[in-house]
Formats: C-alpha cells, sequence, structure tokens
C-alpha cells in the first residue's frame, strides 16, 4: 500500500548538468508507471533519486506522504521498504537461487518457517520450483531475470523499482518477460516505477507512461493517449513515427503550413495554441489513392496531391514518401500493400482533420 | 499483504539522517587511508630531498648543492652511473629479444609444450635474482664453477683456463637479464593474446604476405607493448641490488644501487650525498614509468581488444622441436640450472668434492636451525611479510574499493598515490626511509618497523593492482540490490562484498607475502643487528664464502614460497596470479 508522490524534484550533476528539472509526478497506490525516454533524459537518475541512492539537491520524494527525500535530508535505501530490479540482473553468484530470494527476508520480522514458505511460494509464482539449489552462474539470463523478480516481490515492497530490467536479454525473451511483468504486476499489484527507453515495452507493461526529455517531463498517460494525443513534438516523434510540419494557427481549426497550404484541425490535441507550433500526423492516418480520384466529402478533409518518391513493399504494409507542392520535407505515408503505388506515381492523399494534431515546439 | 514490514522511515522518525550521512564512516576511513599513503608515499621522498639539499657548512646546516656537487664530480662516483646505464640498456635489450621471442613463440605458433614453457618463465618469479647470481658462481665462476671445470675435463686445458667469468660486466649483464626477460615475456605475451587471426586475416585478404602482415598489421599492434616491455625490463635492471653487490663488485665495479649504499655504509655522514645520488634513479624510474604509461595509453589495447577471435598458430613445420629447445634453454639459465646447483650444494661438504656418497651432509640445514642468528632473521623475515602482506592488502583493498566506487571527490588522486611507489626504486626508498625515520619524533631506525614500512610501500602498488582488478569484477548493483532490500552499508559488505571480495583479496595478500620474504634492495639500507631478514643474512654469509649454509636457507625459501603459491591456487583457483 503504497503511493509515491516527486515535487518539484531536482538533481544537479556538476555545476550545470540538470539531469532531473524540477519534476512533478504523482502515483497512486498500485500503479505501474513508466519512465519513457532516450538515454540521458534523466529517467535513471529520477529512479535513484526515488530508491535512495542519490540525494536530490531539492524538492521532495513523499511515500504515502511521508518525506523519504528532500534537500536537506534522505532516508537511506534500506528503510524505504522498496525493491529494484537492476539492469544487470545483480543476482549474487555467491548465494544459490533460494539464498538469493530469502535474503530481503531475513531484514524483516518473518519467521524463519514463514520465510521458507514465502520462497517456495514466490519461486513457484516465478515457474522456478526446482531450482532454489542451482548457483546463478548455472542459470540462463531469462531464469536470473526470473530470480531478481521473485527476490524483489518476495518482501512486498510498498514500491517496486525496475531499471531497464530487459535490456540485456535478447528479443525473443524480452518480449515474454515484458507480459510476464505485467502479469506478476496483476497479480500483486505493487506501486511500480519502470524505467526503459523502449516505446512497446513500456506501453505492453504500464498503466501509464511518462514521457522524459532533458531532465524534464514532456507528458504523461496511457499508451493511447501518447501515442494518439501527443502534446509536444518530441513525444509524437519519440512514439512511433510521424510527420512533423511547422506552422501558424491562423484561425481556430486552421493551420498555415506556409507554402500555401492551409490542414483543417480537430479539436483533438491539448497542445495546440495559437501562433507558431507544430502539427503532428501519423503516416497511416494518412490515405493515399490514385490521382485524380474524386473523395466523398472532400470539404471536411485535408485533400493534397503529390508524388511518390519512394515506395517500398513490405508485405503487411506499404511505405511511402511522398512530396507535396509547397511543404519542405517529403510525406511519411502508410498505405494499403495490395493497392501498391511504385515510385513516381501521382497519388492524392486524403487526411482527416481530427488527424492533424497540434502539438507543443519542446522546451529545450 | 499482511506481512509486517518494518516501518518506512519518513524523516521524522530519523531526525539526526542530514548530519549522520554527511559524517558517515566512510569519511573517516577515507581520510585515514588518504593520510597513510601519503604518509608512506610522500614523507620518505620528502626527506629524502631535504637531507639532499642539506650540508653542514661551519657547523651549521643549511642549504646548498654541495651534495650534488659532490656526488657528480668525482669519478668514482660517477662511473657507476655509465656502468649502471651500459648493464641496463644491454639487459633490457636482451630480454626484450628472448621475451619477446618466446612470446610469440608461445602466443603464435604450433610449438609444442607451449603451456610448460609459459609455465616456467612465470615460475621465473619464484626466484630472488641475488640467489640466481649465487647460483651462478656456482655454475660459472672462473675456478671452481661447475661448467667450467666440465669444460676443463672435456677438453683437458689446464686449471688457469675458464670458459666462463661470471665476475664480468656479460656475466652481470647476463645473470640480471635471466631475471629481467620474463617481465617482457608477459607484457609481450598479454599484448600477443589480444590480437585475432582476423585482423591478420584482413591483411592477408587485402592482399599482404605471411611477412608484410607480420611487419605491416602485427608489429605495429603489439609494438606498445614491446615498448612496455623493454621498458620495465630495463627498470629493473637499473634498480637491482643483489645481482650487482654479487657478482660486479668483485669484477671491480659498483653500480648506482651498490655505490649508494657504499654512501650509506660509509664512516662519515653521507646521507646528503645519498640523497643526491638517489636523485638520477629516481627520476629516470618516474620518466621510465610515465613512458610505460604513454606507450600503453595512447594506442592502448582498445585496438588489441576485441573477444572471440580464434588464432591461428605459424606452422613451424620441422623446426618444431628445434624451437622448443630454443625457448627452453632460458628457462633451464633462470630455473634448472640455479636450482640443481643450490640444491646440490645444500647437502655437500665441500664444493669440491663432487658428487660422491662421503661428500654428502646436512650439516648445512642443521647450521641453519641451530644458528641464533639465523634463526632470528627467518623470525623477522617471516613475521614481516606477513605484517607487510596483511598491510598492504588492507589498505590497497580499501582504497581501490573507495576508488572504484568513487565514493569521494578526488578518489583518483587515492589511486594516484597508491600506485605512485612503482616510481620508486627500493633502495632509493630506503634511503628517504632512513632520512625520516633516524631523527625525532619518528625514531624507528634499529625497529622492525621500519622496514615493515618499507615493504608495505613497495609492494602497495601490486596489491592495489590486484585489488582493483577484483573489484572491477563486482558490478555495484550487486551491493545496492543489498541495500534496497534492507541491508545497511556494514551489511551490505559482511554479505556481498566481502564474500565476492575475497579471492582477490586472498591473492593480493599473497602476492605480496612472496616477494617480502626475500626483500634485498631496501632491506640493505635498514637493517640492524637485532632486525635483520634472511635476504641480508645470504649477503653476508656469501661475503664469508659459506655457500653450503646460503644453498640450504635457498632451498628453505623455496619451498616457503612454493607452499604460499600452492595455498593460493587452493584458495583462488588458478587465475590468482594473473591480475598481479
Amino acid at each position: 500500500m503504497a503511493t509515491l508522490s516527486l515535487k518539484k524534484l531536482l538533481k544537479v550533476f556538476g555545476s550545470e548538468v540538470r539531469a532531473v528539472d524540477e519534476i512533478d509526478l504523482d502515483i497512486p497506490h498500485g500503479e505501474l508507471i513508466s519512465l519513457l525516454g532516450p538515454s540521458g533524459c534523466g529517467k535513471t537518475t529520477t529512479l535513484r533519486l526515488v530508491a535512495g541512492f542519490l540525494e536530490p539537491d531539492s524538492g521532495e520524494i513523499q511515500m504515502d506522504n511521508e518525506v523519504v527525500s528532500s534537500g536537506a535530508a534522505v532516508v537511506p535505501p534500506e528503510r524505504r521498504n522498496m525493491s529494484m530490479i537492476f539492469q544487470s540482473y545483480a543476482v549474487w553468484p555467491h548465494k544459490t537461487v533460494y539464498q538469493n530470494v530469502a535474503y530481503g527476508l531475513k531484514f524483516r520480522e518473518v519467521s524463519a518457517h514463514e520465510a521458507d514458505q514465502k520462497v517456495k511460494k514466490m519461486l513457484d509464482i516465478v515457474r522456478m520450483p526446482n531450482l532454489g539449489d542451482r548457483y546463478p552462474g548455472e542459470l540462463s539470463g531469462g531464469q536470473q531475470q526470473r530470480v531478481a523478480l521473485a527476490r524483489a516481490l518476495v518482501v512486498e515492497p510498498g514500491v517496486l523499482l525496475l531499471d531497464e530490467p530487459l535490456s540485456n536479454l535478447d528479443a525473443n525473451l524480452r518480449e515474454e518477460m515484458r507480459f510476464e511483468i505485467r502479469r506478476l504486476h496483476d497479480e500483486f499489484n505493487i506501486t511500480s516505477l519502470y524505467v526503459t527507453h523502449d516505446q512497446a515495452e513500456a506501453m505492453v507493461t504500464s498503466d501509464r507512461i511518462c514521457l522524459m526529455n532533458h531532465g524534464k517531463i514532456e507528458q504523461v498517460g496511457t499508451a493511447m493517449e501518447i501515442y494518439d494525443k501527443p502534446e509536444t513534438r518530441f513525444v509524437a516523434e519519440f512514439v512511433g513515427v510521424t510527420n512533423s510540419i511547422e506552422g501558424t494557427s491562423t484561425s481556430p481549426g486552421l493551420f498555415d503550413a506556409g507554402g500555401g497550404l492551409n490542414f483543417k484541425m480537430g479539436n483533438n490535441g491539448a497542445g495546440g495554441a495559437e501562433g507558431k507550433h507544430f502539427v503532428s500526423i501519423r503516416p497511416h492516418r494518412i490515405g493515399i489513392h490514385t490521382e485524380g480520384t474524386q473523395i466523398d466529402g472532400a470539404d471536411g478533409l485535408n485533400v493534397l496531391d503529390g508524388e511518390v518518391l519512394r515506395g517500398y513493399f513490405l508485405g503487411n504494409a506499404a511505405d511511402y514518401l511522398v512530396k507535396v507542392p509547397g511543404l519542405e520535407e517529403p510525406l511519411r505515408v502508410e498505405g494499403d500493400p495490395s493497392n501498391f503505388f511504385p515510385t513516381g506515381s501521382k497519388v492524392r492523399l486524403v487526411i482527416e482533420p481530427d488527424s492533424v494534431i497540434p502539438v507543443r515546439a519542446s522546451e529545450g | 499483504m499482511t506481512q509486517a514490514v518494518p516501518p518506512i522511515g519518513g524523516l521524522g522518525s530519523t531526525g539526526s539522517a542530514s548530519w549522520f550521512r554527511r559524517v558517515d564512516f566512510t569519511s573517516a576511513v577515507w581520510v585515514i587511508v588518504l593520510v597513510l599513503l601519503v604518509l608512506l608515499v610522500v614523507l620518505p621522498i620528502y626527506f629524502l630531498f631535504q637531507e639532499s639539499f642539506l650540508r653542514d657548512i661551519d657547523d651549521v646546516w643549511q642549504f646548498s648543492f654541495g651534495n650534488y656537487v659532490e656526488a657528480f664530480s668525482d669519478p668514482i662516483y660517477y662511473g657507476p652511473i655509465a656502468t649502471t646505464f651500459v648493464i641496463s640498456l644491454f639487459a633490457g635489450v636482451f630480454s626484450l629479444i628472448i621475451g619477446a621471442g618466446m612470446a610469440w613463440c608461445v602466443s603464435r605458433t604450433d610449438m609444442p609444450y607451449t603451456g610448460l614453457v609459459r609455465n616456467s618463465v612465470l615460475a621465473a618469479f619464484v626466484t630472488p635474482p641475488f640467489l640466481g647470481a649465487i647460483a651462478w658462481i656456482l655454475l660459472a665462476g672462473p675456478r671452481a664453477g661447475w661448467l667450467n671445470v666440465l669444460f676443463r675435463w672435456i677438453t683437458g686445458l689446464s686449471q688457469d683456463f675458464s670458459l666462463f667469468n661470471i665476475f664480468s660486466l656479460p656475466g652481470v649483464i647476463f645473470a640480471i637479464t635471466l631475471y629481467t626477460f620474463p617481465l617482457v615475456f608477459i607484457v609481450v605475451l598479454a599484448g600477443l593474446n589480444n590480437i585475432s587471426s582476423d585482423i591478420e586475416d584482413a591483411a592477408n585478404i587485402a592482399g599482404g604476405g605471411t611477412f608484410s602482415t607480420m611487419i605491416n598489421v602485427t608489429l605495429p599492434l603489439v609494438l606498445p607493448a614491446l615498448f612496455a616491455g623493454l621498458i620495465l625490463a630495463v627498470l629493473e635492471a637499473m634498480i637491482l641490488f643483489g645481482i650487482p653487490a654479487i657478482l660486479a663488485i668483485p669484477a671491480g665495479y659498483h653500480t648506482m644501487t651498490t655505490q649508494l649504499r657504499q654512501f650509506m655504509v660509509s664512516e662519515d655522514d653521507m646521507l646528503g650525498v645519498a640523497g643526491a645520488y638517489a636523485m638520477p634513479m629516481l627520476i629516470a624510474a618516474i620518466w621510465l614509468i610515465w613512458m610505460r604509461g604513454k606507450a600503453l595509453g595512447r594506442r592502448g589495447y582498445a585496438t588489441v581488444g576485441g573477444k572471440g577471435g580464434v588464432r591461428r598458430p605459424q606452422k613451424l613445420g620441422s623446426w618444431r622441436y628445434p624451437v622448443f629447445f630454443l625457448c627452453l634453454f632460458p628457462v633451464i639459465c633462470t630455473l634448472g640450472l640455479p636450482y640443481v646447483a643450490l640444491s646440490a650444494t645444500s647437502i655437500m661438504k665441500t664444493l669440491g668434492g663432487g658428487f660422491v656418497w662421503s661428500n654428502l651432509t646436512f650439516e648445512h640445514y642443521i647450521f641453519m636451525i641451530n644458528n641464533d642468528g639465523v634463526r632470528e632473521s627467518f623470525f623477522n623475515t617471516v613475521g614481516l611479510a606477513l605484517m607487510a602482506a596483511t598491510g598492504a592488502a588492507t589498505v590497497a583493498s580499501i582504497a581501490s574499493y573507495i576508488v572504484q566506487r568513487k565514493l569521494v571527490r578526488g578518489h583518483s588522486f587515492m589511486g594516484f598515490m597508491a600506485t605512485a611507489p612503482i616510481g620508486i626504486p627500493g633502495i632509493v626508498l630506503a634511503v628517504g626511509l632512513f632520512a625520516a625515520y633516524t631523527k625525532q619524533p619518528f625514531v624507528l631506525y634499529g625497529t622492525l618497523w621500519i622496514l615493515f614500512l618499507a615493504y608495505l610501500t613497495k609492494y602497495l602498488p601490486l596489491a592495489y593492482q590486484t585489488s582493483n582488478a577484483a573489484l572491477t569484477s563486482i558490478h555495484p548493483e550487486l551491493e545496492e540490490c543489498s541495500r534496497i532490500l534492507g541491508a545497511n552499508r556494514l551489511q551490505v559488505f559482511r554479505d556481498v562484498t566481502i564474500p565476492l571480495f575475497k579471492a582477490g583479496l586472498i591473492a593480493s595478500w599473497i602476492l605480496v607475502f612472496m616477494p617480502s620474504l626475500r626483500e634485498l634492495s631496501a632491506s640493505i639500507l635498514l637493517w640492524t643487528t637485532d632486525t635483520k631478514v634472511i635476504s641480508v643474512v645470504i649477503i653476508d654469509l656469501y661475503e664469508e664464502n659459506l655457500f653450503g649454509p646460503i644453498s640450504a636457507i635457498a632451498v628453505t625459501l623455496l619451498v616457503i614460497t612454493l607452499l604460499a603459491i600452492a595455498a593460493g591456487f587452493r584458495l583462488v583457483g588458478k587465475d590468482f596470479m594473473k591480475a598481479g
């Protein structure tokens, strides 16, 4: 039972690197939230601040409304009742699987018998019931990761921290373990903070995603919100593929991309503002048709003519780069592969106003 | 979730957390270790400089360059500098040729028994050079040396003719080379083993022949290692005391190390002159170490690195066995012949008595056990080695832990201090320690403590490098994981760090213990009648020509050393000497 709350949290490395730049984040009990962002965005620093391995320069971290870190003082990691899964697994090579899992219970008021029960049950849950006597050196990477999970969960922590837990696994295993982590979270419902740079991992495992860049939070939301309603250009470009177009909002619902091109926008995006900004259009939200096709209800849609610069047939989809007069960059378009347009084709593009999402330029 | 968990410690319940955090025990340990390192390294060097610039002029000690003028104006004094230069250069070059050649054969050819050759070269480190020199007197002394006797017996030449004369400049160079070429061997072997055949294949595919590949690709890649090996050999040859003391002095030469001792045992107070005379050695040593770092650092092993490459040996064809015997020759000269000579001598009544039953005796061993002086020096030596090993392993592991975990600001300075003694030749260190600890307030001269400090300082870098290597393999997350599951700093040490670090700790302990048993170049300036060590006793016995007892002691030392190595292998596993 734990809530976690970060308030104006600041961590400066050296004299001016603001690794975590006054961020605010509230995590209700039982939520799994992931910190997603490129390397150097401050996500791991945030995690280590929460764990108590780092001391903030200012701001606060509260756990169940009690301050555990502040600019003035920090509760040491061992008294926070948290667990952590590390990138390197950090399974102790000199202890057996059983001893690894049982370790944290030694610091809690648990009888020997009870501890034994808990460890055995947990080994069952991570599907390693018969491997308690093995040493980590005798296990595969995936099995070591399971030991790390069991070890972190057996103490029933208030908060579970995961630091890129899957980045050392090979691709197949990584996919399997994503679902495993989500399954275990559904079973134990522990408030969790999950650091990753892999968007698919974040989308599969988490309830909400917190996108970070340059030490700041860009957006917090569900996978769907992040993907469909990005608020900043960074979010739109980091999660999935998109077309970012610079321009100005002239009147509500109308976006002037320059070069005589105007886009109709829905009132979908939260990032829209008057004046200069960007719009984001996902490639698969752009319909692609033969030159001159009559479009029903063309008045309420954005209809553009262009030429295919490159067409790639991918089997399950077709990817295009389409040059549209008036736009500096060609548009990326994803179409139906059964109706493929080779390079050089003249095409007509159709975009619904709701697919034109106004986004802010990111700070920094 | 009914489990009784420890209460989450809000700040209200800790109160003093902030104060405690900033003055926790790591700070105290760090300050103590840093002060210790500074005392160990800086103090002797400071007093060395001070003494070298102080001179008694009209009964007043004052600043002067007089010591330097005296030390470098008399041919008797600057002659040894030239001798040392010649010896170091020749020993260095010969070591490079032998060491690099053997390394290439072991690493790159299909020579048989490469493991045997490699291990015997490594085993050469077990022998103290001064014992090797004494053994070679038994073998190649001009009159009674067994090789000369054998030669005269075969050829029928007269008593006056001798094939070998170990008491000569070439003799000294020969003996030194025997104990410096393994240094080159190790460094070059490591360099060669790191180059995978892929790189050479790439050159072959690009059109280079075998020879051209070797010259254009392999050679430049191992060049840093060759250079580093040469530097190590030259440095070692320069700072050796035992071999020149035993072989060069009878031949009428002094080297810088033996001349330094002359100053220190002089009737007059020549400590200042000794200090001045030590400076060129100190500067040369530091320069050589710096050059080595530069050679290895610039192109480094990064290019050479890359795992997984398979190395295909060069086919030697019918040369396989001749090459093997050629490689065996230096090993025989370094280990085989000397230990045969010493073992035989230790059980022979007289040297000239031949290998017959009537000449067999155990009196030398009995002498060794019954002689109070010898027995006492054995106790001193073993006691000192135990203390030095424990001290160095402790200081080194704490220092390397602080450096690796970056626990404090300025941690790299600590690492520098722990490795700095590499650049201080043992005998120079001894002059500095003598200068520092013969006057108030720290009078340690005449006690075992000054020898302890000498050993501790001299072997600290060895222990530090070993600890460092062991700590690198312990990922910080292993400790952090223990921490977050509920262990405090001390419990983390008990449960994770120490169990994982144990092997490295034992390895560095043994790697200091072994050379401490036979340290000579610092001990020779710091011993007093009550604090003799076994190496000094051997030099005394040599001056009395008592080869029998020396051999008995040598065999005993070898047995102790081998036991230590066996213990090391048992406790740590076969990799334990690698880190050093």
